[in-house]
């Protein structure tokens, strides 16, 4: 599929339409039922009339940077008027009565929204099969997963039911599906993408992402959503001009604490060659993050302890689904069992952590962790412009292949780092597969706080690089 | 066995600011419920707080006015608990590094009162309970109003410093009044505004008592029958030998006594964690310098009242009623005798007002205005004073009135025409006056009063009157 540029050099000399692509777009919508991609569709006949006035509007002169794109949403942000399940039992019967601020934002570039995507149960879990209206498929092969949590956003862009897609990454989930699924995912700096309107996880973690087949098209996303906004005090200006520039990047770093004996040989094999690949061109150094292992199990008490907290109020009382019962402590403990067992799970290991008398001991020290983080991460950047490292310590899994949470739990460990320490950082689809039937391997960069725009400059290099040879 | 009383406060006071704490809802209009509510102070998925400029600004004032120490920086934080009131599961305040520490409230008694901390925070939405009988007792349904949701409160806590509940009481009507005239909070109980928990307990012979919290005490009048109350049965038990138990309780206004919520035993554990929607709240320069327009004070108030009054008792009453203090003062301003001025303002107006049935807010400054300067230019006596406030009560202009009933003393009256015409019509008194009972001059003097109907000043009339009487 084309990326945004394309289409519109080819709406521009009248070889398409915004009407002709939303049919080819409904075209594969309509292969849904095998993926599973989406909870929700919206209306075949509302999103012809959007094309069409997309189309009306260009031909009036209007230009708009996503004029006439079908865009897919993560079920975890607000569309006002639309369902927002969050992949939930509790929220299935929720409508947002509002806009989340990139939402808002997408629609003012003119993009067509076609539907929210599926993922894994308010954003937990690493493969989509923790939602409670079944998992979603892998396009590139139907028994295994597409990753998560952003699983259905990624299935949707990879399989061409929309341009692009949001997704939400607090431990990797816009990274990994990613990787899973041979797209780009891409995670911005903590506070570049306004979070009002996500429904949060865990709030310092969480950030939404843009999941494309081009990184052309990540970058004029990005251009679009970035922005300081009002209505999140954590969000800030961070730079962000719609067009790739010289990256200047010169050194790369490898995490030395990265043992690529435990990676997977596939896995493995990609990173190496890659890293010899790069070495041509770049300066490859070694690098070392010290706190690094540590990284994944300070992530598993602050995300769990903050999720523990913003999960409390689906209580049944004001929204959603309510169980009636003879007084309030029934119902709510009959409404929150509608919880599923992995949100179960981390609210309770959540609440464990900021107990009295666990407190200092987990939640602090995890926080403790965190800091350290933040500076070896700065210490690098000092001495390095990216680093690499392979975005998952396996390809794509089946589908019911991992039964045990904490197996789960490691398809994160390459990518919470940088949820931790607030840095942007993308997964790349490893580009020189032998066998282009192979599943995808992915590759993520981590850039210093604030030069995303650099980072997806660099990206986009590489992958022209990469394509030309 | 020696009894001491100790208690310490723990107070809630809503702010007056245009909007909530963390949304732009107005905390006005609250009356018609859930009509001033919107995603976020309703807790409703993705939603983010955002922090009220007004109410840091206010906050600052406050601890400027109670010389506490203001943190630069301080943190919001989450306190994590199940209550239907509640929408997010979980209230925002600040934790442990609240906005103001180490502040003091001097009475005017001159005692100064330690306050450990004061911090924002969100209220919570209002829960009514209702039963098909229509009484709260056995209420089977509980109806929530949102409009309550996020409004801005300041949450005081005192050092344990209170002798006795007069003292507490005290201190709970005197920082009505400071924060009334830093104009931050209307502060009025009845409506919530301001919302008291207590800690009591009773000290044996200089042994530490065991402290009982009494929650929501809603007028300062429970305050001092509630802190009463636990006094003596502290004392009562103490004396029987009995222990006193570790518990919440609330005050029944109808009974006069308190009964039991809860016992410590089933202490929460409220997992405070730092608010990550919320960047730590930076104070700057401009914030201080906006806290300027909030400045007026209790104490400069009573200090003026007693200066004009010359009674602590006086003075107390008149500065902690900011509206009265404030009618008082611009009268003063203008140069009116402060004789006038207490007599009108703080024993007639009173009596007027609140046989009326009406406020300090309702009188009309012109009327008052116009009285005073009749009566200090000498043009009525007293009682006609009187009479035209309460005209002006009843909302007509006492000039207009004066006039029409001839009430101005008049510069071409004669009054040794009326005087001696009086002696005249009543020769028998005049008699009775020549052998010696002087008591008939009180009938003369009324009969001028009467024919000049009350318009000239009653002690030279009577000096008048002797005098014409001896000649």
């Amino acid at each position: 599929m084309d990326d945004v540029k394309t289409i519109f050099s080819k709406r521009e000399a009248n070889e398409i339409t915004f009407t002709h692509l939303m049919e080819e777009t409904l075209k594969e919508l309509s292969h849904d039922d095998e993926l599973h991609a989406f909870l929700f569709i919206r209306n075949a006949d509302e999103l012809m009339a959007d094309a069409k006035a997309a189309d009306n509007a260009w031909d009036e002169g209007q230009r708009k940077p996503l004029l006439g794109i079908p865009i897919a949403i993560k079920d975890n942000m607000c569309v006002t008027g639309l369902p927002c399940t969050c992949g939930s039992k509790i929220l299935e019967h929720f409508v947002a009565p509002y806009d989340a601020t990139a939402v808002k934002k997408l629609k003012d570039a003119g993009a067509i929204i076609v539907g929210k995507t599926n993922l894994d149960e308010f954003a937990m879990g690493s493969s989509s099969e923790n939602s409670a209206f079944g998992p979603t498929r892998n396009p590139l092969d139907k028994t295994c997963s597409p990753g998560g949590s952003s699983g259905g956003s990624a299935a949707a862009v990879a399989s061409g039911m929309s341009l692009l897609a949001l997704g939400s990454d607090t431990g990797g989930s816009v990274r990994q599906p990613a990787a899973f699924t041979g797209t780009f995912g891409f995670k911005p700096s903590y506070g570049a993408i306004s979070r009002y309107g996500l429904v949060a996880f865990a709030s310092s973690l969480d950030q939404i992402g843009v999941l494309a087949k081009h990184p052309e098209d990540v970058i004029l996303a990005s251009s679009v959503l970035f922005g300081q906004d009002p209505m999140d005090s954590t969000s800030r200006d961070i730079p962000m001009a719609p067009q790739p520039e010289a990256s200047n990047v010169k050194r790369v770093g490898i995490v030395k604490e990265i043992d690529s004996n435990m990676l997977d040989k596939d896995v493995k094999h990609a990173y190496d060659s890659f890293i010899n690949y790069l070495s041509r061109t770049y300066e490859v150094v070694e690098i070392s993050i010290p706190h690094w292992e540590e990284a994944l199990a300070a992530y598993y008490f602050i995300a769990p302890a903050e999720a523990s907290s913003n999960l409390s109020r689906y209580d049944g009382v004001r929204y959603g689904t309510t169980m009636e019962a003879e007084n309030y402590s029934e119902s709510i403990r009959k409404t929150r069992n509608l919880f599923g067992e992995e949100v179960k799970r981390r609210i309770l290991l959540g609440s464990f952590a900021l107990s009295a008398g666990y407190k200092d001991a987990l939640y602090e020290k995890a926080n403790y962790l965190r800091q350290w983080l933040v500076f070896e991460f700065d210490q690098v950047f000092q001495n390095v412009d990216m680093v690499l490292t392979p975005t998952t310590p396996t390809p794509p899994f089946k589908l019911g292949e991992i039964k045990d949470p904490l197996d789960l739990y490691k398809a994160d460990l390459f990518t919470t780092p940088a949820n931790l320490a607030y840095l942007p950082a993308i997964n790349m689809p490893y580009p020189f597969q032998e066998n282009k039937k192979d599943l995808p391997i992915g590759l993520q960069f981590i850039a210093p706080f604030g030069e995303d725009h650099k980072l997806l400059s660099f990206i986009n290099e590489l992958w022209q690089g990469a394509e030309e040879l | 066995m020696n009894f001491k009383f100790v208690a310490g406060l723990e107070i809630h006071v809503q702010l007056n600011t245009k909007t909530k704490m963390f949304c732009s809802c107005p905390t006005e209009g609250l009356d018609v419920p859930n009509t001033r509510v919107c995603p976020v102070c309703l807790g409703y998925p993705g939603t983010l707080p955002v922090i009220n400029r007004e109410a840091v600004i206010m906050a600052i004032a406050l601890g400027k006015a109670l010389n506490g120490h203001i943190n630069m920086i301080s943190r919001f934080h989450r306190k994590n608990y199940f209550y239907p009131d509640l929408p997010k599961g979980y209230q925002i305040t600040q934790g442990d590094v609240p906005i103001i520490e180490n502040a003091v409230l001097p009475l005017s008694t001159g005692k100064n009162i330690p306050i450990k901390r004061m911090h924002l925070e969100e209220d919570a939405a209002k829960s009514v309970h209702v039963s098909s009988s229509g009484r709260l007792a056995g209420a089977q349904e509980t109806l929530l109003d949102f409009n309550r949701s996020g409004v801005p409160l300041i949450e005081i806590v005192t050092d344990p410093v209170f002798e006795s509940p007069e003292e507490a009481t005290l201190f709970v009507e005197e920082l009505q009044a400071t924060l009334r005239y830093l104009g931050i909070s209307n502060a009025q109980m009845e409506l919530g505004q301001l919302r008291c928990d207590v800690n009591v307990s009773v000290e044996v012979d200089g042994k530490e008592g065991t402290r009982v919290e009494i929650k929501n005490l809603n007028s300062t009048r429970s305050i001092r029958q509630a802190l009463t109350y636990e006094y003596n049965r502290h004392v009562e038990a103490y004396k029987r030998g009995e222990n006193i138990i570790t518990e919440t309780l609330a005050f029944d206004e109808k009974t006069g006594k308190t009964r039991t919520m809860r016992t410590k035993q089933s202490s929460a554990d409220y997992r405070y964690f730092p608010e990550p929607d919320l960047p730590p709240l930076i104070l700057t320069e401009e914030l201080f310098e906006e806290a300027n327009r909030y400045n007026g004070s209790f104490l400069d108030a009573y200090h003026n009242a007693l200066s004009w009054t010359n009674k602590e008792a006086d003075a107390r009453t008149l500065a902690l009623n900011k509206d009265q203090y404030m009618l008082y003062s611009s009268l003063a301003e203008k140069g009116f005798d402060k004789k006038l001025l207490n007599r009108m303002i703080l024993i007639d107006l009173p009596n007027i007002l609140s046989e009326v049935a009406k406020t300090w807010g309702d009188v009309d400054k012109t009327f008052l205005n116009s009285i005073l300067q009749l009566q200090q230019d000498g043009k009525i006596t007293p009682a006609v004073a009187k009479d035209l406030l309460w005209q002006a009560a009843r909302g007509n202009d006492p000039m207009k009135y004066a006039e029409e009933h001839e009430l101005l003393k008049h510069e071409n009256i004669d009054i040794k025409q009326i005087i001696s015409d009086v002696l005249q019509q009543n020769p028998d008194a005049v008699e009775k006056y020549k052998k010696g009972n002087a008591n008939v001059i009180g009938f003369l003097l009324g009969q001028v009063m009467k024919k000049t109907k009350g318009t000239v000043d009653p002690n030279q009339t009577r000096a008048l009157l002797e005098q014409m009487l001896n000649e």
